[in-house]
């Protein structure tokens, strides 16, 4: 902030020079620098406490105790006897079939439903920078309803239009004479029914996004290109869509750190890891192990092993997005 | 331009609003649907409406049927973690706008990184920790959980809402020897409420329908909405009728949220949003 910008420079009677003047000069830049920094800080750690506080106890806290829980053997149900079994139960995870499969579900799923909603939103994003703002603001309404629905409810809606027998999406099968499917009891359809349904919840996000970025490129841009002849499918892939690549990319790793987590969808459609265990993600071997098996120490193992992934998708991803490009 | 080159163009769209919300208009038509017109092949898009099982959500003799104390819960629960929630963001994002101070881009950062971290992970421990105290299942646990889950996101957006507030002001007000809780709220505030009411609106919603951390955290007393709602469905069968009603009710503040949300919505606010 240059001072000689500040409005009340510019207003101040004060002949320069003037003793009166030095001394409203030098309270102005003690002012500016602010307090002496032991005081400034101490200042804006008390302003910033509630939320530190707050986070330290509920968030960072815990991850803490789950890293220490993870390696301890604690099976809350047969007894509160606790017993320091080192890496025990990361050797144990490394070793259960189940867990691992659980990993490359949720791999799975996180590439399928990502590369998803990122292509269907990006082209959504395109679509609505066509229309006049009026409309827009129409179809942008009903788009994104479904994004801040409760993962439950998405769910649900779900269950009643994937029915076996009685659904709405059977019966346009059957009337177009094609044979219902078992969405929700087929082994083969549980995981991408699950990606369905979270392609439906979350691509508007992608479309906001993208959205906006697509808003933020000047005009003279798009109307030089038209101008030197772009069809409009050139003027998408050739001009926009690179300029989009950051925010892509950002989108991308904000989507796919999500999708590692996932686990209401699929507890909220099958309320286990669906038939045969097809869509049994990490989160919902995480819910299982704690509440089914009451195995805290191995629930705590599993945590860490869900916050190390995302840790490392993080980190790999955010250099990437973030060299050159701010944080959305 | 023509005008049937304009209409060409909301094909794509007007199939992309079936596609989205589609599903919900159909579950809104079943919730008004009579028993006997559900589950009827073909489905029956004229029927007699009724409103038995919004009246059944509201009955305490209903089987299952009694949404009442699992609303107020998830009311209760969510208005107190988000205004908390609101409070402390805009306080530490007032520091991080406004003040200068060491370790300033490292809180910022650190509170970015919490915003990555999945919330689940502290399941285990927090059960724990909220069994020692007493405070499994009770509202006051469950809300102290999701004021933090939502700080982090609300911190940036609020912080975000408050650099927009030109700097020049903080030195007139600051030489003129306005303390600064009062510039805050007499000056900051008035100037940022309808962001900071978006931001609160949000913070609503994200513990309104949160539902991993309520499975795992409340049993009966503090359960909300969103556990409650999977109870329809039972090993005897789907109660279609109130599952439908209950899946309605559920998504009006989402409605009303996207509708009164659009402003910032199309900045492209709250597309990084992350749910617990």
């Amino acid at each position: 902030m240059q001072s000689s910008g500040s409005g009340l420079e510019r207003t101040a009677t004060v002949p320069r020079g003037h003793v009166l003047g030095r001394w409203v000069e030098r309270m102005r830049a003690v002012r500016r620098r602010g307090l002496r920094p032991g005081v400034a800080a101490l200042e804006a750690y008390l302003w910033a406490a509630p939320a530190i506080l707050t986070a330290v106890f509920f968030l960072v806290g815990p991850w803490a105790y789950a890293v220490g829980l993870s390696l301890y053997d604690w099976k809350a149900l047969e007894s509160e006897a606790v017993s320091f079994v080192g890496f025990g139960n990361y050797v144990a995870l490394a070793r259960d079939p189940a867990f691992l499969h659980s990993l490359l579900v949720t791999f799975g799923f996180a590439a399928g439903s990502v590369t998803l909603q990122l292509v269907l939103g990006t082209w959504l994003a395109f679509q609505l920078y066509g229309v006049s703002e009026s409309a827009a603001r129409i179809y942008r309404v009903l788009f994104l309803i479904p994004a801040f629905l409760s993962p439950p409810v998405a769910g649900l809606v779900w269950r009643v239009l994937l029915q076996n027998e009685l659904g709405l999406v059977n019966w346009a099968l059957s009337a177009l004479g094609a044979e219902p499917v078992g969405w929700l009891s087929d082994p083969r359809w549980a995981l991408p029914v699950v990606v369905v349904v979270d392609v439906w919840q979350h691509t508007p996000f992608v479309m906001l996004l993208v959205g906006a970025a697509l808003s933020a490129v000047p005009e003279d841009l798009v109307a030089a290109a038209r101008v030197d002849g772009a069809t409009e499918t050139q003027l998408a892939l050739r001009v926009l869509l690179p300029l989009l690549t950051p925010v892509l990319l950002l989108v991308a790793f904000l989507r796919s750190v999500l999708a590692l987590r996932a686990f209401d969808v699929v507890y909220a459609l099958f309320r286990s890891g669906g038939p045969g265990q097809s869509a049994r993600t990490l989160g919902v071997y995480l819910f299982e192990t704690l509440r089914v098996d009451w195995d805290l120490g191995r629930a705590s193992a599993v945590a860490v092993a869900l916050l190390a992934l995302t840790l490392l998708a993080s980190s790999w991803l955010a250099a990437r997005a973030w060299r050159g490009e701010a944080v959305a | 331009m023509t005008v049937g080159r304009q209409a060409w163009k909301h094909v794509p769209l007007a199939a992309a609003a079936l596609w989205f919300a589609g599903p919900l208009a159909w579950v809104a038509l079943t919730s008004l649907k009579p028993a006997g017109d559900i589950l009827a092949v073909p489905p029956r898009i004229w029927f007699r409406p009724t409103l038995e099982w919004y009246a059944a959500l509201w009955n305490p003799q209903a089987f299952l049927g009694d949404l009442r104390g699992y609303l107020a819960n998830s009311l209760v629960i969510a208005l107190a973690s988000s205004g908390w929630a609101t409070a402390a963001g805009l306080t530490c994002g007032f520091a991080l706008s406004r003040l200068r101070f060491p370790g300033r881009g490292a809180l910022a950062w650190g509170l970015l990184l919490l915003r990555m971290l999945p919330p689940v992970a502290t399941a285990v421990p927090l059960f724990v920790l909220l069994r020692a105290v007493g405070a499994v299942d009770t509202h006051v646990g469950l809300g102290a959980v999701y004021a933090a889950v939502n700080l982090p996101f609300l911190v940036w957006l609020l912080k975000g809402f408050l650099d927009e507030v030109p700097r020049e002001l903080d030195e007139a007000a600051w030489i003129d020897g306005c303390p600064r809780w009062l510039y805050l709220t007499r000056v900051l505030l008035p100037l940022t409420a309808p962001g900071i009411a978006a931001c609160a609106g949000y913070s609503f919603l994200v513990s309104w329908n949160e539902f991993s951390l309520a499975l795992l955290l409340t049993a009966r007393r503090a359960a909300t909405a969103p556990v409650y709602v999977l109870n329809f469905i039972t090993d005897q069968g789907v109660q279609w009728g109130p599952l439908a009603a209950a899946a309605t009710v559920l998504t009006v503040p989402a409605a009303l949220f996207v509708v009164l949300a659009d402003r910032h919505l199309r900045r492209g606010l709250f597309g990084g949003a992350f749910k617990g």
